[in-house]
């Protein structure tokens, strides 16, 4: 069966970035889908479900990227994790 | 930016003593606060803040046997960490429920949010690096630790 790749632009709004918490947070999120999680930035591609391999983006406040799923799950996974970064990750101020 | 930028030979530990997660912070700050005697902080207020957050915030244990604590301090000139690993096993709450041997603590003034997003990607990108931290954890002594993180940066350049 072939899926459908599902794309978003998402915008990092945290005023720290992407870094240690949010990128946790956001590797356990994507692990819930089944589908593959990218984000890609500048043509290349991070594993969404590696926390790891979400700072070595080193995605600053205001940071563009594009948010891909892959999978039967992706249109879900999609909304469900650009509206989570639209939230900031569910991070408060001091993040 | 290099891990060694910022995590200079006096700031690693090698054989963290310390049983407990407090502990090794405790450890930790305290080579930091050795390593950079030119930045003005005071040991007990970073060993809070970085408990603190890990409590409050959830755990810097990234899974795999690392954690990356950290603290906002305003009063650096720049950014400093430590580096430490452990022959004990260290519960850090960490993400994946394993307990954590390797530690890379940063500290990083508020203000250079771009800097600090640097030196987690020279971070995360090391411990990515195929076999760093299977070396990192054989490594017995200061000098072998500072060798495996000279060739993680000559693997980076490539």
């Amino acid at each position: 069966m072939i899926h459908m790749i599902h794309e978003r632009f998402i915008t990092i709004l945290n005023r720290k970035g992407l870094h240690v918490r949010p990128a946790a947070a956001f590797a356990q999120a994507a692990a819930r889908f089944k589908s593959r999680i990218r984000l890609l930035r500048d043509g290349r591609a991070f594993d969404g479900k590696s926390s790891l391999e979400l700072l070595m983006i080193a995605a600053v406040p205001g940071t563009s990227l594009t948010l891909q799923a892959e999978g039967e799950d992706a249109a879900e996974a999609v909304e469900t994790l650009a509206r989570f970064a639209a939230n900031r990750f569910g991070m408060e101020e001091d993040d | 930016m290099k891990i060694t930028e910022f995590i200079s030979r006096k700031a690693v530990v090698a054989n963290l003593k310390s049983v407990d997660k407090k502990g090794v912070i405790q450890e930790l700050v305290a080579a930091m606060k050795k390593a950079y005697p030119g930045e003005r902080f005071a040991t007990g207020d970073v060993v809070h803040a970085i408990l603190d957050r890990e409590h409050r915030l959830g755990s810097t244990g990234l899974g795999s046997g690392v954690a990356i604590p950290h603290a906002y301090i305003e009063s650096l000139k720049g950014i400093v960490g430590a580096f430490g690993r452990s022959d004990h096993t260290i519960d850090f709450n960490a993400v994946d429920g394993q307990p954590v041997r390797l530690f890379f603590l940063i500290a990083s003034p508020t203000i250079h949010k771009a800097e600090y997003m640097e030196a987690l990607k020279a971070t995360s990108t090391a411990i990515r690096t195929q076999n760093f931290c299977k070396f990192l954890l054989a490594a017995k002594t200061v000098k072998e630790i500072e060798e495996v993180f000279r060739d993680a940066e000559e693997l980076a350049k490539v």
